[in-house]
Formats: C-alpha cells, sequence, structure tokens
C-alpha cells in the first residue's frame, strides 16, 4: 500500500489544556471556553444534573415535561417575546432532559452571546410555565406518547431497559403514561423548578468567535451572578450499582400490522470513565458497526439476507449503560436472525479479533476524531463530555496512543468480561400473530 | 469569517479554489461537475443522476468495495449530490489523509468502468428510489406543480428523470453521458481546510494535470418565461393531511434581485438556510406568514423559500392545512399579506431583523470546513465564488424600497400558481 499522506501531518488543532480556559465561575459553575478565531457565531452546551431520575414514581415524565416548558415563558418575557428575541437575532435555545442531566444548547452570532447567556439564566431561574403553553406541551407529549405505543424499535427500547436496569434510573420510560402526562400541573412543575433547577454542579461549555477571556466576563456577569437556594443532589444516591443478568429472559411485544420486526439483544456495558470503555468501543466496531454494520452486519445482511439492518452499538454513561445487538427483520426470518447473532457473539467471546480488523477500526476511530471538532457544535460538546466524565482536558491528545495501545487480547477479555451468550435480555416487538 | 481563498486554472482548464482553515486538522475536498437535470433531453431525463449513482461503482484501481473501506478505515465520508445545474463529490477527511481523496477522485473523473452488470443492478436500485419518493405526497405535488411552470425548460423534469426513461436508458447513454461531461475543463475543485495552499496546489496539479481537457457539448437552453396565469391544479392521493404550496418564478442565482428575495423570504416566512446540510436553523414563529396562517389557525405548518440557479427557478410557499379549512382561505390570505408589503412597505425593524437573520443563518452555513468547501463550489455554478465572498456586503445594500419593488415584481397574483394534495 502506497503511503497517501500529503505530509506528516505537525500542528496539534485538538482541543486540549494549551488552549481550553477552564474556570469556576463565582457562584461555583464550571465553564470551559474555546476560542474559534474563524468562526463568527458561538454554540453553548451546558448541563445541570436534574434528570428524569428525579421523576417521582407516579409522575414519570415530570422532569422532561418541565425542561420543555422552560423557555415558553418566564416572569420578564412571555412566549412571543422570547421567541421575538431569539428570532430577531437568528438565534436558538433549547433544553433536552436526560436520564441524569438537562443539556442546554444555544447557538447565536458570536455578537449574541452575552444575550443568549442572560436569556438561559432567566428561563432557567424565573419560568412562569404559562398555562397555554403548558396545555399545548401537554397534547403534545399525549400524542408522542400514542405513536410511541405504535412504534416497534422504541417500544422494544423501553421494556429492554426495564429488564436489564430494573428499578435504576435508565430503566425507567422517558415518557409518562396517559393518566401521568394528565396528572401533571403547573404546581408540580414550580415544585421540581424550585427544588432541582439551579446553579449547583452545573458545567457550561463555550465555543466560537468570542475570545476565551471575553466568554467568561459574559459568563461571570450573566450566570456567575446567578444564586438560587436548591435541594442538594447526590445522583449517586440514585444510580445504584447493578450487575450483568444471570440467565436470559425473553420477551415479545406484540403490536399490530407491522411488516417489520424490531429486535434488540444485549446486556450491561461499562461506564463512560472506565478502563473497559475504548476497548468495548473498538470491539463493538467490529462486531457491529465497521464498513456495512461490521461482522453481524455482513453475517445476517449481506450473506444472509434476513435483516433490513442489522448491527450493534455501545451506550456507555456515567452509571453504566448497554451493549446491545439490534436488528429489524421480517418475522418469518426471526428465529434465523437470532441464531445467526449468537453465533457470531459466540466467535466474538471466544476467540481473538484479526489484526487487520483490529488495525481498521482504530484507523477509523483515530482518523474521524478530528472530524467531530469541525464545527462549534462538536467541539462545545466534546469539551462538556471531558468535564462530565472526568476524562481531562488533554484526553483527546492522549486518545489515539490509548487507542493504539490496545491489543486483540485486550478486545477478547474485554469481551468476555461484559458479553456472555448464554445471559442476554432479548426483546421483539411488531407482529408475530401470537 | 474569513473570506480569503485563492483561484487557479490548471492547464488542462481544471478550475481550483482553495481556502486554508486551521481551525481543526481536517480537509474537505470536493469536485463540481457543470452537468445535471438541466443538461438533459427528454427521452434521456435522469441520466446525470444516475452516472453519479456509477461513480461508486469502482475503477481498475479502486474497486466500489475498496473505495468506501479506504476512506472509512482513514476516518473520512465521501458522499455525492446531483443537482438542477450541477454533480458534486467530496471527501471530508482528517487533514493528513487528504492525498487518498484526491487521488481516488481525479480517478473516477476519467477512469470509471462502467460495469454492465452494476448498470443493470443499479437501474432497479435508481427506480426503486423514484418509486419510494412517489410514496410522499409532497413529491407527487412538486412534480405535478414542476411540470406545469416548466413546460419548456428541463428543470420541469424532477433530476432522478422519467421512469418511463429510467427503463430505456443503456450502458452506452450512460458511459456517452459521462465521457462528454467528466473532463477538468467542465469541473470546479473546491478545497478547504487545514492545508498549506502552495503544497496543496501542487499536490492538484501532480494528480489532476494529467488529465486531458475536452470540448465540452454546446448546449443552448432558453430559459421558462414567467407564469401567466393564475392555475390551480389539484392532486389526489393517500395522505393524512391536505399540503398545498404556492409557487411564483424567481430570479436566477447571479440576478442582483436575488438579494432583495432573501430579505423579503426572510420577513414572509422566516430565514432559510442556502446550505445543503441545512446548519442553523430557528423556530420561525415570528414571520408575517407564520402568524397569517399558523398562529390564526388556518395551517398547521408552513414554510418557504427559494434555491439559486443558472436559470430562473421558483420561490415555493408550502402549507400543511388544518382540516377543515379550505385551501383557498389561505391562498387570499397569502396574496393579501404580499399586497400590504407592496402597498404599505415593510417596517424599519423588520429590514433589520431580516438581514441578521441572513447574516445568522449565512454564518451557520459556514460553520464547518465541509459548508465552506461547499459554498465555494455551489456559488461557482450559478455565479462565481465572490457571490458568496460578498453575500452580506449585497444584503447590507438591500433597501425597504427593494424588498416592495421585488413583491411587485414576482409575487403578483396572476403569477401564481397553486397546487393542492389531497384524499
Amino acid at each position: 500500500m502506497r503511503a497517501y499522506a500529503m505530509k506528516e501531518y505537525k500542528h496539534n488543532h485538538m482541543p486540549s489544556s494549551d488552549d481550553i480556559l477552564r474556570k469556576k465561575l463565582s457562584n461555583g459553575v464550571t465553564l470551559l471556553a474555546r476560542e474559534n478565531p474563524f468562526s463568527q457565531t458561538a454554540v453553548i452546551r451546558a448541563s445541570i444534573p436534574c434528570g428524569s431520575y428525579l421523576d417521582p414514581m407516579d409522575k414519570t415524565g415530570l422532569a422532561d415535561f418541565a425542561a420543555n416548558c422552560l423557555n415558553m415563558g418566564t416572569f420578564s418575557h412571555n412566549f412571543q417575546q422570547i421567541s421575538e428575541l431569539l428570532e430577531s437575532s437568528g438565534a436558538s435555545l433549547a433544553i433536552n432532559c436526560g436520564p441524569r442531566t438537562y443539556t442546554i444548547q444555544g447557538t447565536c452570532l458570536a455578537e449574541d452571546l452575552p444575550m443568549i447567556l442572560g436569556l438561559m439564566k432567566e428561563i432557567l431561574d424565573e419560568p412562569s410555565f404559562p398555562e397555554d403553553q403548558v396545555e399545548i406541551h401537554r397534547q403534545r407529549v399525549l400524542s408522542a406518547y400514542e405513536l410511541h405505543l405504535h412504534d416497534p424499535e422504541s417500544m422494544a427500547d423501553e421494556r429492554f431497559d426495564k429488564l436489564l436496569f430494573g428499578d435504576h434510573p435508565y430503566g425507567r420510560p422517558e415518557l409518562g403514561t396517559i393518566e401521568e402526562t394528565n396528572s401533571i400541573t403547573r404546581d408540580d412543575l414550580f415544585a421540581f423548578h424550585k427544588r432541582f433547577i439551579g446553579p449547583e454542579n452545573m458545567i457550561i461549555s463555550v465555543s466560537g468567535g468570542v475570545p476565551a477571556e471575553k466568554i467568561l466576563e459574559a459568563c461571570e456577569r450573566e450566570i456567575g451572578t446567578w444564586h438560587k437556594a436548591q435541594e442538594t443532589i447526590h445522583p449517586e444516591d440514585y444510580f445504584f450499582e447493578i450487575a450483568c443478568p444471570d440467565h436470559s429472559v425473553s420477551e415479545h411485544i406484540e403490536i399490530p400490522e407491522k411488516s417489520e420486526l424490531s429486535m434488540i439483544l444485549g446486556t450491561l456495558a461499562p461506564r463512560r470513565g472506565s478502563p473497559d470503555f475504548t476497548p468495548a468501543v473498538l470491539g463493538n466496531s467490529i462486531l457491529g458497526e465497521f464498513g456495512i454494520m461490521g461482522r453481524i452486519g455482513k453475517t445476517v445482511r449481506d450473506e444472509n439476507g434476513l435483516a433490513y439492518y442489522a448491527g450493534s452499538s455501545l451506550t456507555s454513561l456515567s452509571y453504566g449503560g448497554c451493549w446491545t445487538v439490534e436488528a429489524g427483520v421480517n418475522p418469518a426470518n426471526l428465529e434465523k436472525a437470532a441464531e445467526l447473532i449468537i453465533s457470531e457473539l459466540k466467535r466474538f467471546t471466544a476467540e481473538k479479533v484479526t489484526e487487520e480488523e483490529l488495525n481498521d477500526v482504530k484507523s477509523f476511530y483515530i482518523g474521524s476524531l478530528p472530524l467531530s471538532l469541525e464545527s462549534n457544535n462538536g467541539t462545545a460538546g466534546l469539551m462538556l463530555n471531558m468535564e462530565a466524565y472526568n476524562l481531562g482536558l488533554d484526553y483527546l491528545v492522549q486518545l489515539p496512543g490509548r487507542v493504539k495501545a490496545i491489543t486483540t487480547e485486550v478486545i477478547l477479555e474485554t469481551a468476555r468480561k461484559w458479553l456472555d451468550p448464554g445471559k442476554l435480555i432479548r426483546v421483539t416487538a411488531g407482529t408475530l400473530g401470537v | 469569517m474569513n473570506n480569503t481563498y485563492t483561484k487557479h486554472i490548471l492547464d488542462n482548464g481544471l478550475t481550483v479554489l482553495l481556502k486554508e482553515i486551521h481551525t481543526a486538522p481536517v480537509i474537505s475536498h470536493w469536485v463540481w461537475y457543470r452537468v445535471g437535470s438541466r443538461n438533459e433531453l427528454p427521452g434521456k431525463t435522469g441520466l446525470s443522476h444516475w452516472v453519479e449513482h456509477m461513480q461508486f461503482k469502482g475503477t481498475q484501481k479502486f474497486s466500489s468495495e475498496i473505495m468506501d473501506r479506504l476512506i472509512s478505515r482513514q476516518g473520512g465520508h465521501m458522499n455525492a449530490f446531483t443537482y438542477l445545474d450541477w454533480t458534486a463529490f467530496y471527501e471530508t477527511m482528517p487533514a493528513d489523509k487528504i492525498g487518498l481523496a484526491i487521488e481516488m477522485e481525479a480517478d473516477r473523473m476519467t477512469n470509471s468502468l462502467f460495469d454492465p452488470d452494476e448498470v443493470e443492478s443499479e437501474r432497479m436500485v435508481v427506480i426503486s428510489e423514484r418509486e419510494g419518493q412517489e410514496n410522499e405526497p409532497t413529491y407527487r405535488l412538486n412534480e405535478a406543480i414542476r411540470k406545469t411552470a416548466f413546460p419548456n425548460h428541463p428543470y420541469g423534469t424532477e433530476i432522478i428523470g422519467e421512469k418511463e426513461d429510467l427503463y430505456k436508458i443503456s450502458r452506452d447513454d450512460l458511459y456517452e453521458h459521462y465521457r462528454k461531461y467528466y473532463a477538468p475543463n467542465n469541473a470546479v475543485l473546491t478545497a478547504a481546510g487545514d492545508f498549506d495552499t502552495d503544497e496543496m496546489l501542487h499536490l492538484i496539479e501532480k494528480t489532476y494535470g494529467v488529465i486531458s481537457a475536452k470540448v465540452i457539448p454546446e448546449h443552448s437552453i432558453e430559459p421558462e418565461g414567467p407564469i401567466t396565469s393564475p392555475i390551480t391544479l389539484e392532486e389526489h392521493g393517500p395522505c393524512d393531511i391536505t399540503t398545498m404550496q404556492m409557487v411564483w418564478r424567481a430570479p436566477a442565482g447571479d440576478d442582483p434581485d436575488i438579494f432583495p428575495l432573501t430579505i423579503l423570504d426572510s420577513i414572509l416566512s422566516g430565514p432559510s438556510s442556502l446550505n445543503m446540510f441545512g446548519q442553523g436553523s430557528i423556530a420561525n414563529r415570528t414571520s408575517r406568514f407564520y402568524q397569517k396562517l399558523v398562529k390564526s389557525g388556518l395551517a398547521v405548518g408552513i414554510g418557504g423559500g427559494y434555491v439559486t440557479t443558472i436559470d430562473p427557478y421558483l420561490y415555493i410557499l408550502s402549507a400543511f392545512v388544518r382540516p377543515g379549512i379550505d385551501p383557498a382561505e389561505i391562498k387570499g390570505s397569502v396574496h393579501k399579506e404580499i399586497d400590504t408589503i407592496i402597498r404599505e412597505g415593510i417596517s424599519e425593524y423588520e429590514m433589520e431583523k431580516a438581514r441578521k437573520q441572513a447574516r445568522a443563518m449565512f454564518a451557520y452555513s459556514c460553520e464547518n470546513i465541509t459548508n465552506q468547501a461547499y459554498w465555494l463550489g455551489y456559488s461557482s455554478m450559478f455565479a462565481d465564488p465572490s457571490w458568496y465572498t460578498n453575500y452580506m456586503k449585497n444584503l447590507e445594500k438591500v433597501t425597504i424600497e427593494d424588498v416592495s419593488r421585488i413583491a411587485e415584481k414576482y409575487f403578483q397574483p396572476e403569477n401564481c400558481l397553486t397546487g393542492i394534495y389531497s384524499k
């Protein structure tokens, strides 16, 4: 193979401790800022440790409901005024609820960064949860729930999480039932806001065409002055340790008139900060991602034509995650496809992957890192992860060395530690006619 | 944003536009051919799109399997697009691996195999792609509107081609189209990213410079005239909600009227990104049409916009009609709102808001390196790169009177074609 490289790449443009400004604001909020001098825009990615794990047991979906209503009105600006403020600047601001965090994403022209930071603080600090907007949102949630009940993939995912994680927060559904959604009141939203939404343990990451020191100044002025009494939360109290399944479980959810059946098969995965994380990422790529969905895609789809899609994925979060194989199959092909998948998992946990396979995915993994830094959005997201998962500011610089050091033996050890083909959770959803 | 780029023309006629950006170790490399559905004749529609598909089927040096694997292994990604006026191929790669993309793209400029078996298997892929699109009500409505809006011009045909043509087109037709239009003197190469211009140019000259120029066929195409009568088309088929489109003839991409139209579009429908990748969008809840149509309860959602093309194309307003509402009410409301702008003009506040929105949309669309290389090439297809570098300057020159003038010139009710798709 000839060398294609134009030149040996000599410059290091990865965000690192050399160019990321990391500071604590005066109220304790952690800021990561990086200037992108070629950009006229700025992206904010922020997180607060307030997620669906804080849902009361009888009001699943409350955290998500509150997140979506935060920017629908404050005691200073109504819905129309907030829309005008954002749109007249060509800006956007949204809040998403995850299992452990609220993630706030703002995009604006660089000159409007102080305005967006100020508005972000306002909607987090003084939401008015206007009655008309709360009702409009309730109808949206109810419609989404109806769609979810008829969506095989979504139903299979939800049941899989429940069987794998049980009462752990990762096992809780994202959407509440119709009764739960209808039971959410404005008082619930105000109470949730009062208890849990505040600057404690907040992280803000900003990348854009603004010098880092100016970003710091704006954040200090707009966010650093935010003080709000809130309950001190210890997420680790909610996210207890769980173990891999000790036997296989298989369930089916019958949904009529679906031509494709969704199948999900899997077990627990290492958490994001675990030493097993990177070997698991590389191994998973060989198993069901690289090229056209790795070994599983090749066997199930290309060679046997049994599935519309078949591949594997690894989801690693702060307190654990899941390692899954997912496939969309014709009901007549279900058992044959499942057999082939199990046989690939057995091979993956019995034999070392080849050197060529490992080299391919190492190159892909290291090579594609810079592509995720093309935009302010990518950079801000990566910086937020560095802080949220305690990866360190030089994580990206050190990552290629760590990846290169992983051997075929380590991949096999990791696969054996986490994947036991005889102890998997399997859920199918769709029309079997049973 | 840094607007500096360099332009070079190689001896074989290949135009090379290079822009150094050192924010991330990434390079995006594009080759744009001046051929699209605009260059096709009745009976052979869909050639450009199908040829684009065949460019992924391999050369002697890079088989189809190897192409994708080599790019993925290096952490890069590749794709291609066929449009009305052009066909473009790109690879975005880690900076030190760009040599692979350049070598591969230069190779398929002239050495694609067009294997007869691959042509046949791709025929079914393209036909299935068309059938999949036909299931969408908006596609069927759009196709009917285009045929009526362009009775003579090739813009009246869907880029994917007429189905009967897709059954008839032969391997030789495809290969001839490829040999005719895929040449350095009919192409623009754009690259943006973390490179040194001299080194990059040297590599490009070494790789592409050996490819010979060709005589490119002249194809005289008369622009379609204005829509001259207010026709209403009705299409029926399975759907949950009635969809409607109102279209007017828009100016060509290099027409100075495009800048006032950008401001008017922002005021009427909310700003649209001019970017293929659609980065950066806002909720558009404060535009005039949103307020008059959605907030008032006539429509469930609306969207409007235009595209920049060599010949005049269309301004398209789409609306999802609220159940129980007569589409004629929406039509009346739209014409009334435009008439208000023609008679009363827009406010200074609206003007400033639209300028700022346009600036934001443009900045978002230039946000990543791939998009910046895209813009250099895209603007070269209907104007030249100065269209892109002077975009904001030209928007700043637009006056309130210009916006009213544009509304009057292009948006008269008698020049509007309406299409309705319902059960």
